[in-house]
């Protein structure tokens, strides 16, 4: 009789939720690999029949990493649906607050998640423990962490889940003296993160290639919004690529259900025949922006990624990119900072709703973690009728399962460990910065 | 030796956690106190420890398990964040039913906001490392608020809207915004306020009845009908009582 082992991991604390990995072990090979969610918190439907004025609070609270995201996909979503645009000042300011929720995001998954995974898979294992042993390297990306979190709460009006973002606008404006304060404060993180790249690239090319291939994604198809080819988190139009980065398709954040049904690509809207043969897995994400666009906007990003061409398709690359985001976040902000519109307003403006447009809107920004989109239904009362949150580890999930499976099995075969199966699937699940708060929005078992 | 803290979030949204993570001190901390830190382990033991602290509300069985176990290895449990204290946002889902964690065992002492504000929480950690309690304010956020009317409130106050209009020049309350201020405790510094977004009560009840608290503060200001039957209305109703109209 076929006898089937389930191995179960959990919890997994060192990501973002609490998530599981189940091995299934059947005879003598991995026969399958699962990682799920174990929370539901069902936001999307807690939003239902609330008034709009309501749901920028409540949707920051799905998520205590990138609540920001949330609330400016909110409002921006019952902005196009009331058809009133904020102001540039306003969309400056909000501009500001994403970055410094991308910065301390990233630094955060970087510092206590890539690198001691880095570390381990380098084999430089004695700097192993370098958060407990609160090393110099450390103290560096703590004051990174801090940088971000300044720039969120002085802009927002608190460090985690800002306050000042509201439909039509922004409740609080900049001071001049704030104004500098946070251009030193950017400033000094140009240095701090230029070493984090050096050293990570220090560690990332002492990675051999037998463990490089464990992360390779294998051609799936890149999604991303961008403006023009350009990198961007807060406007723009979706943009999917394959691995040649060819464009697929381009596509207006309004025909966003048209081409992905159930976090998966609608095949019947592409052509191509590549695209009917196989089931493609769809990734979001820094490794997906880099894809996507065509220029960061920071000449001397792309000189550092010339360096990194043979890791284009492979999962672990998505830790320098963050880096490199990081970079590209402390140059725009300190633009935004320059830019004299951001202080011209006298007062802030509030915008008192009173006439529905559009009773169906989608609005995209770019998370830290990849592509989210809010969608609401609104009534004539300005009460949502429906919601649906689509978020970026959801996107992921096909290619989570296909590079844990793929990966999982050809370890087993190898070493016949499941020890080093275990720590290989967490590896890999890590290096996804999978956001089990997020997903906690909608219940699916994967 | 070192104190022990242990951190663990359940049904939560993580701020808590962020909030922790953080916090200027945190690199410090590290570096004085034994840390059992999600995001820092993957711990599945339970271990011995000074004081535990708990984000996050109790919507799984085995979540209860995990707290009875806490209960048992840590000297002190600590409430983190409106989730654990009372439940927090989950409360207005009417699919899961968000338990506080004061409902399934004891604690020592709560943290209140949601977040948590990270000055409030930083001192906190601290007076508990030094063996004290956790100290809370015993007055309202009005007592810290810079919009505070210096010759108290108008005796008639009238609230109209939960939003406000335009930026406010004296007290929300003053200019018929429904601000929960006056029956919610001080500690957050009125970060909300200060970016002219009035106060949603974040922080918590001051007076163990909140009940009558409340009760007494709407009999005391004048609710304008629309607002009852509407804003006030939609903003605690369960989904499944309402009936879409489009």
């Amino acid at each position: 009789m076929k006898k089937t082992k389930k191995m179960i991991l959990k919890p997994l604390t060192r990501i973002e939720g609490h998530g599981q990995i189940e091995i299934f072990v059947s005879k003598d090979e991995v026969s399958r690999v699962n990682f799920s969610m174990l929370d539901y918190r069902g936001i999307n439907r807690i939003l239902i029949g609330k008034k709009i004025s309501e749901v920028p609070r409540l949707v920051s609270k799905i998520c205590g990493f990138c609540s920001a995201a949330h609330i400016v996909a909110s409002c921006q979503a019952f902005e196009k649906a009331l058809d009133r645009e904020p102001t540039y000042a306003s969309a400056l300011l909000r501009q500001l607050i994403m970055l410094g929720e991308t910065i301390t995001s990233h630094m955060i998954h970087f510092t206590y998640m890539a690198l001691p995974d880095l570390l381990s898979l380098a084999s430089a294992s004695q700097e192993n423990n370098i958060i407990l042993n609160r090393s110099e390297i450390f103290i560096k990306a703590s004051k990174l962490i801090s940088i971000g979190k300044n720039l969120v709460e002085i802009v927002g009006g608190r460090a985690v889940q800002p306050v000042s973002i509201i439909i039509g606008g922004m409740s609080k404006l900049l001071t001049e003296k704030e104004i500098n304060l946070l251009k030193r404060n950017l400033k000094s993180g140009i240095s701090i993160i230029k070493f984090f790249l050096n050293f990570t690239q220090e560690i990332i090319e002492k990675i051999d290639d037998t463990t490089r291939e464990m992360f390779e994604l294998k051609s799936p198809l890149y999604m991303g919004l961008q403006k023009d080819g350009s990198y961007s988190f807060y406007d723009g139009s979706f943009k999917i690529t394959n691995e040649d980065r060819e464009t697929l398709t381009t596509f207006d954040v309004n025909d966003y259900d048209k081409f992905i049904i159930d976090n998966k690509i609608n095949t019947s809207r592409f052509t191509s025949p590549s695209i009917q043969e196989r089931e493609i897995s769809l990734l979001v994400g820094p490794l997906a922006r880099y894809h996507v666009i065509n220029e960061y906007g920071v000449y001397e990003v792309h000189e550092i990624l010339k360096d990194f061409l043979k890791w284009d398709e492979n999962i672990l690359f998505s830790n320098i990119l963050r880096l490199i985001e990081i970079l590209v976040c402390l140059y725009k902000g300190l633009l935004i900072l320059d830019n004299a519109e951001i202080n011209k307003e006298q007062q802030p403006v509030f915008v008192t709703p009173s006439k529905v447009k559009y009773n169906n809107a989608f609005s995209a920004v770019e998370a830290p973690r990849g592509t989210l989109i809010h969608y609401y239904s609104v009534n004539d009362d300005m009460v949502v009728d429906d919601a649906k949150i689509y978020v970026p580890t959801e996107l992921n999930t096909l290619s989570i399962h296909k590079i844990l499976n793929r990966t999982c099995k050809e370890e087993f075969s190898n070493n016949k460990s499941l020890d080093s199966v275990q720590e290989t699937a967490k590896l890999i699940v890590r290096s996804f910065d999978p956001c089990i708060s997020c997903s906690s929005v909608t219940y699916r078992k994967l | 030796m070192k104190p022990k803290i242990l951190v663990t979030s359940l049904t939560s949204c993580n701020g808590c956690l962020t909030s922790i993570i953080e916090l200027d001190i945190f690199p410090e901390l590290l570096e004085s106190v034994d840390f059992i830190f999600p995001l820092i382990e993957d711990n599945d033991n339970i271990d011995n420890c000074d004081i535990a602290l708990i984000e996050g509300s109790v919507s799984q069985e085995e979540q209860k398990e995990e707290l009875l176990e806490i209960r048992r290895k840590a000297k002190k449990v600590i409430a983190l964040g409106t989730c654990a204290i009372s439940g927090g946002i989950t409360s207005l889902s009417d699919e899961i039913d968000p338990i506080p964690i004061n409902d399934i065992i004891e604690i020592d002492g709560f943290i209140p906001g949601c977040p948590v504000p990270t000055e409030f929480l930083g001192n906190t950690l601290m007076a508990l490392l030094n063996g004290e309690r956790v100290k809370l304010s015993p007055k309202n956020l009005c007592s810290e608020c810079e919009l505070r009317p210096d010759n108290g409130f108008k005796s008639k106050i009238k609230v109209d809207k939960l939003i406000p209009e335009k930026m406010p020049f004296e007290c929300f309350l003053h200019e018929n915004v429904l601000c929960l201020g006056p029956i919610t405790r001080a500690g957050c510094k009125a970060k909300c306020i200060k970016a002219n977004i009035p106060c949603e009560g974040c922080m918590g009840p001051i007076v163990p009845d909140f009940m009558s608290n409340i009760v007494n503060f709407f009999s005391s200001i004048e609710v304008s009908e629309d607002i009852k039957t509407s804003d006030i209305y939609t903003k605690f109703r369960r989904t499944k009582s309402y009936v879409k109209t489009g």
